[in-house]
């Protein structure tokens, strides 16, 4: 359970506009947070997709909608020294059975995209909710390479090549 | 009169482009899933072509068609930064070229506009 206030706190309005500012915000954190260039890549990347979903299909594309991000450092180690990340997305969206909300069979192509299959599939815990008062909560967590219960978000190359670096 | 002219005129009005260049998000990646069901591989370099794509739905169905196809994935992760993805589509394109399979046009990988 997250019992102590997020260490940023941001929110934003659902116009498509300000997601390269939300990707840019979390992958920058991210990396600060000890992630790699590709991990926060796909951090950035599970965020971007979890707010598309958000103004597509819960706001139909309305741009005056309220969206909010937060964010934690995953504290698992004794030492107190960051091992992951904890972002929670919330919106008032229309409410939905979390259980709907599942990774659907890649076969099974359908106007909505593929957002919760890649949002499950690049972090390594994630969980809808509906939120107390109206709209939807989503937590994810990624945890840092290394520590228990992390992937590499099924990349082949993950944790290797470095930018500019030629993965050959 | 009016069967006539409608004959006639649907022969001008250029149909919707359809499968890989379709304007619809949906018509595009049902023509991803089905070329990799095909195993046509004669749809390898329009795949490859879709790695490239802003879209990460069309990115994973791309490299999953292409990896039923071929059984290959060159280390390609659609959800990867543009840079690493950038080096893997070169790896597609050779292996292409070295299996007679290479589209006519041999496009640079551009860095990819951003999005919103």
């Amino acid at each position: 359970m997250m019992t102590t206030d997020p260490h940023i706190e941001i929110r934003l309005v659902s116009d498509p506009i300000y997601l390269s500012g939300a990707r840019e915000l979390v992958s920058s954190v991210s990396r600060r947070l000890g992630f790699d260039d590709l991990q926060c890549s796909k951090i950035a990347l599970a965020v971007d997709e979890a707010l598309c979903n958000i103004i597509r299909h819960g706001y139909d594309r309305a741009a005056d909608k309220p969206i909010w991000i937060r964010l934690w450092p995953a504290t698992t180690d004794t030492d107190g020294k960051p091992r992951g990340l904890r972002l929670q997305i919330d919106d008032e969206a229309r409410q939905v059975e979390p259980e709907q909300l599942k990774s659907r069979d890649l076969d099974d192509i359908r106007p909505g995209g593929l957002g919760v299959h890649i949002i499950r599939e690049v972090m390594d815990d994630v969980q809808y909710s509906k939120r107390e008062t109206k709209g939807m909560r989503l937590t994810m967590v990624k945890h840092a390479p290394g520590t228990p219960g992390a992937t590499a978000g099924t990349s082949d190359n993950a944790g290797g090549a470095t930018q500019g670096e030629e993965a050959e | 009169m009016l069967a006539i002219m409608t004959v006639a005129l649907s022969g001008c009005i250029p149909s919707t482009p359809s499968g890989f260049d379709s304007p619809d998000p949906t018509s595009r990646l049902v023509a991803i899933s089905k070329a990799g069901e095909s195993g046509d591989r004669s749809k390898v370099p329009d795949l490859i072509e879709q790695l490239e794509s802003n879209d990460p739905g069309a990115r994973l169905l791309a490299i999953r068609s292409l990896e039923r196809v071929t059984g290959e994935t060159l280390g390609y992760h659609y959800a990867d930064p543009w840079w690493a993805r950038s080096n893997a589509v070169r790896r597609w394109r050779a292996w292409a070229a070295d299996n007679g399979l290479a589209s006519d046009e041999s496009p640079e990988t551009p860095e990819p506009a951003l999005k919103n």
